[in-house]
């Protein structure tokens, strides 16, 4: 009889789509290195240019969500206590993670792809 | 919280941790300090920049995006709840409907109760009598344990896999009630209704050893991933073979004894296998995992 778990990592990247914007922005937010909460908090408000704020409730409700998923994990590394708080816990995104973070950028890019074909952009509909 | 913090923000991060009671006790538990820790950064931050105004306008926010994360943890955690009760009781259903199914078989397969008949026993009397509502509860709680399977697995299976659940839960439901229409004596649809029940009851195991192959190949149970392919392929294939048979021979197909055993120990040992993995499957977080 064959052992397994339910592991993330045999889910498909689509099956996770479309993703609300506060988990997109959150896994954006990381795909160039792992970060603390706060860190991300700051990243997706800027990123999104101020139009995505987000507070602890929020922001932590998210990431609980996305490490049941699996879409995250926390990194095991802190850095060196002069240099921040070791209490803070980092934050990386898994394999699956990168696969859902392309999946639902490349979705999100057909999209604006085809607002592009039907002219919506250029404000003249 | 440092020795020289104002006693703006030392005050501002008490009552914070008050308003953390709102939360769910394993959310605040969990990410209770972590989400002071990054109110606090970005308390500091903006007294720093902007004074009262940047840490009101902070306290406005954290409040707006309090009462939405209070709302949306107690809701996923009634939901999740819910989920997980309804996982459990379908994984028992599979152990209970398989038992169950047993005995409507082999309560069947008894003859009928005679006193003149030297080979009835004391018991027929009771087996000639619950062998049809077994069969029915059996296929009923069967079905149940699909729809567990639907709901705690669904989301990670691949879309076929996802199709061969549906398809067996809802052949299961047909199969159901073809029997229960039987038993309160609405046989409106006669010979007909007879192989709309077995053949949806093949079609329940089918959809469960279609299924188990995915299991096999994806690892989705945590363990045990031969179980659902052992539990459905006997029935299904019993009940195919007696149809072929019957459509060629115009006869009924007999299995020999030896045969039956083997098929119904099998599907019975692995359904009460199946059932007993799936009602210990049922992590609150996984199930979370799902609406991520």
């Amino acid at each position: 009889m064959s052992e397994g778990t339910n592991n993330p990592e045999n889910s498909l990247p689509e099956g996770f789509l479309p993703l609300t914007p506060a988990v997109f922005n959150i896994l954006l937010a990381l795909a160039d290195g792992e970060k603390h909460g706060y860190a991300i908090m700051m990243e997706v408000e800027a990123n999104s240019l101020g139009e995505m704020k987000m507070g602890p409730g929020t922001l932590y409700g998210s990431i609980k969500r996305m490490l049941a998923a699996g879409l995250v994990e926390e990194s095991g590394e802190r850095p060196d206590e002069a240099l921040d708080d070791q209490r803070r816990r980092y934050y990386r995104l898994t394999g699956i993670g990168r696969q859902v973070l392309q999946a639902e950028a490349k979705r999100l890019s057909r999209q604006v792809a085809l607002a592009q074909v039907k002219r919506v952009l250029d404000g003249s509909i | 919280m440092n020795q020289t913090e104002s006693p703006l923000i030392g005050f501002s991060i008490r009552m914070y941790c008050m308003v953390l009671h709102f939360y769910p006790f394993v959310f605040r538990r969990d990410y209770g300090d972590l989400m002071v820790q990054v109110f606090a950064d970005h308390a500091r931050v903006v007294t720093r920049q902007r004074g009262l105004k940047g840490l009101l306008t902070w306290w406005a926010r954290t409040m707006l995006d309090t009462a939405q994360a209070v709302i949306e943890e107690h809701t996923q955690r009634g939901v999740d709840m819910s989920k997980v009760k309804f996982v459990k009781l379908s994984g028992w259903a599979f152990v209970l409907g398989s038992v169950m199914m047993f005995l409507g078989w082999w309560a069947s397969s008894r003859p009928e109760y005679s006193p003149y008949n030297f080979l009835s026993r004391w018991y027929d009397q009771v087996a000639n009598v619950i062998a049809e509502p077994m069969i029915l509860v059996s296929v009923g709680l069967i079905s149940l344990g699909m729809v567990g399977l639907i709901v705690r697995y669904g989301q990670v299976s691949s879309s076929a896999g996802r199709f061969f659940l549906y398809f067996g839960a809802i052949s299961g439901g047909i199969s159901f009630i073809t029997w229960l229409s039987f038993l309160v004596g609405l046989d409106l649809t006669g010979e007909v209704g007879w192989l709309v029940f077995m053949y949806c009851l093949a079609f329940l195991f089918t959809g469960l050893a279609l299924w188990g192959i995915e299991c096999l190949r994806s690892r989705l149970l945590p363990r045990g991933n031969a179980l659902p392919l052992l539990a459905g392929i006997g029935v299904s294939s019993f009940v195919f073979v007696g149809m072929v048979y019957e459509l060629v021979t115009g006869n009924w197909w007999n299995a020999p004894e030896i045969v039956n055993v083997v098929v119904f120990t099998l599907t019975v040992v692995a359904l009460v296998g199946l059932g007993y993995v799936l009602q210990g499957d049922v992590q609150p977080s996984e199930m979370k995992a799902q609406a991520a």
